[in-house]
């Protein structure tokens, strides 16, 4: 990799962990969640450097240093802000994440196994991008081209959203081909390199993302198991590097969840993280259409799971400067949408009362979700299922309105999905075939962080053989008890869960 | 009991990791042994090197792919998408209208004349890329 794409890359990531540190709620300690910041800053960072670069291009026209030169001011003026915002830090103590389990030698499995799949998947990954460097046929023939439409027009780049590309998708929003450009920006010239890097860095920060979420609720060895599933999804890696753009979009998916479990968390001190959760649901629509939905479907799971209006205003608050751009770049730039300007309200009711319609994307639907993340062995999805069954649900439920709130989302993102194939694909075993796996993909990080916080870990499940419910001792005794079950083959549990103690203390938890 | 399961579920996880493992370290090989050659849409791109000196840095171009111009196969769509990857910002539109047209055969089946009377041959670039230009009717 050149100094050029580098430095890019550095810049981007920088303004974005500053960014975030800037917006930190000052009464939470950010040492804790810094792995979790850094993850974040990178979609974060690509996120707001393109929003600048398309004010840029409308502003001012052709990009050049001068649009560095204004990157590294904003890089400036926010390391400033984040300087002064760590002095006058009241904190109010440190997350409850952490618990005995993190020192259990089951731990140190699970983390070996880690490292082996992270490491056979980056050479996957490179192996893959060196083979063909212009990605798969999605990715040259709609962002990769965008960028070279934009980056090679100079100050005739507004055809790059020529209506006479309607078969490139010109109505999808500019993160992706603005990453791209901001590289060649940087590097003074079109390098293959260039969305090879942009990839790289959106697949390895959403493996990163669902890695230290899950460890910041439920400790090291649950984030490892969800990290290992991911990096062991055969489609995540290929797709990924195939320079599409699903795994950037669920990235800011995961993101967003990951926030408003935070904002869950801290609530009590502060509306902050809904702040930045909006913003992130805000890039996902930056990012592509499907965005929008999810910004619909978080809206429609937020009135189902009865939230607050004041976090509801505060999300918005958030969300809305990307709206904002997002209504700027449709108005100005981008031609109507394929699936949208073929429609007419005559064809929009017959596909809406044709019960074939139902029947196909339902089977597609359920056969699409069952077969997810087959890897040769099983699919991810019955995986899952009977690791589920294996380990059971946590019983600690200090995060439940949480919990709700993001699966309801998840499920109503699948009937929104169902819904746009059902109501606009003119040729709908088509468009299945085509997207539903890519559909899924956008929410399969998003998905495992759900899970793993949803059940126990292998040291929970463990402590439950070692004390059955019905004969469990009181808190001082309990002290004494041998350790056994899942501590046998890991070498023992080394200390109680801070899970267990929780439910041990709470007479309403269910088994 | 309870054990035996958490046991058994962190097995299947790693296992179903190990395959993933394997199928990686193949991909990771076969990835590089592959990167020995030129990918196919970098090779493709080539052939439109020469052809990009005798267009206009940007505009409309016409475009025709095939001995029939009516028909538009699949394969016929990926070598235009192709051809707009390797021309971009130049805008290609599958049509003879523009006063500029390339022609972009398969080279198996390149034909003698132009498909379309109005269309004459500027230069034959090889490897079955034409600029054609329009002629007066």
């Amino acid at each position: 990799m050149s100094l050029g794409l580098l430095g890019s890359a550095l810049v981007a990531i920088a303004i974005g962990v500053l960014a975030l540190r800037v917006l930190w709620p000052a009464r939470v300690v950010w040492r804790p969640y810094r792995w979790l910041a850094l993850s974040l800053g990178v979609g974060t960072g690509l996120g707001l450097t393109t929003v600048l670069l398309f004010g840029w291009l409308v502003l001012v026209g052709v990009p050049g240093p001068g649009l560095i030169a204004l990157e590294v001011a904003l890089l400036a003026v926010l390391a400033i802000a984040a300087a002064r915002r760590g002095r006058h830090q009241v904190p109010v103590g440190p997350p409850e994440s952490a618990d005995a389990s993190d020192r259990a030698p089951g731990t140190r499995v699970i983390g070996v196994a880690f490292m082996v799949t992270l490491v056979c998947a980056a050479g996957a990954f490179t192996g893959l991008s060196a083979a063909a460097p212009h990605g798969g046929w999605d990715a040259w023939m709609n962002w990769n081209l965008r960028a070279r439409l934009i980056f090679r027009a100079g100050p005739e780049w507004r055809d790059a959203f020529s209506p006479l590309l309607a078969w490139s998708h010109p109505d999808y929003p500019l993160l992706v081909q603005g990453s791209i450009v901001r590289a060649w920006i940087y590097q003074g010239g079109e390098t293959l390199a260039g969305p090879v890097g942009v990839a790289l860095l959106f697949t390895g920060a959403t493996v990163a993302l669902l890695t230290t979420g899950v460890a910041a609720f439920r400790g090291r060895g649950q984030a490892m198991l969800a990290g290992l599933v991911l990096l062991a999804t055969p489609f995540f890696i290929f797709h990924g590097a195939s320079q599409y753009g699903d795994v950037p979009v669920g990235f800011f998916f995961l993101a967003t969840l990951v926030l408003l479990g935070l904002h869950e968390r801290h609530k009590e001190h502060t509306d902050r993280f809904a702040l930045l959760a909006g913003l992130t649901a805000g890039l996902a629509a930056w990012t592509k259409n499907e965005g929008l939905l999810f910004v619909a479907a978080l809206a429609v799971a937020a009135v189902l799971t009865r939230r607050n209006r004041r976090e509801l205003r505060t999300f918005a608050l958030g969300l809305l400067p990307m709206l904002v751009v997002i209504a700027l770049f449709k108005l100005v730039l981008a031609p109507s949408n394929d699936l949208m300007s073929a429609m007419g309200s005559g064809t929009l009711i017959g596909r809406a009362t044709d019960p074939h319609r139902y029947a196909l994307v339902a089977r597609a639907f359920v056969e699409g979700i069952m077969g997810f993340g087959v890897n040769g062995l099983v699919s991810g999805v019955w995986l899952l299922v009977a690791y589920g069954l294996c380990v059971w649900r946590r019983s600690n439920a200090a995060d439940a309105p949480w919990f709700r709130l993001a699966a309801a989302t998840l499920v109503v993102m699948l009937l929104g999905h169902a819904a746009v194939f059902v109501l606009t694909a003119p040729d709908v075993a088509r468009l299945l075939n085509s997207s539903l796996e890519r559909l899924l993909l956008q929410l399969w990080p998003a998905a495992l962080l759900v899970y793993f916080l949803g059940v126990a870990t292998p040291e929970e499940a463990a402590a439950e053989l070692a004390e059955p419910r019905e004969l469990r001792a009181p808190e001082t005794e309990k002290q004494a008890a041998p350790q056994g079950g899942f501590g046998r083959i890991a070498g023992g549990v080394g200390g109680e869960p801070a899970m267990l103690r929780a439910r041990m203390d709470d007479p309403h938890q269910q088994p | 009991m309870r054990m035996t399961r958490a046991r058994a579920g962190l097995a299947l996880l790693l296992l179903y990791a190990a395959v993933s493992d394997a199928r990686w370290s193949y991909r990771a090989v076969r990835g590089w042994a592959d990167a020995r050659q030129v990918d196919p849409i970098t090779r493709d791109g080539r052939r439109f090197d020469k052809l990009r000196d005798s267009l206009p840095a940007r505009g409309v171009i016409g475009y025709i792919g095939s001995a029939q111009p009516d028909t538009f196969t699949t394969e016929d769509f990926r070598r235009f998408l192709l051809a707009e990857y390797a021309l971009a910002p130049r805008i290609l539109v599958h049509d003879t209208i523009p006063e500029l047209v390339i022609g972009n055969f398969p080279a198996d089946s390149v034909p003698a004349l132009p498909p379309t009377p109005n269309l004459r041959v500027v230069r034959d670039f090889g490897h079955g890329v034409w600029l054609l230009r329009k002629v007066a009717p």
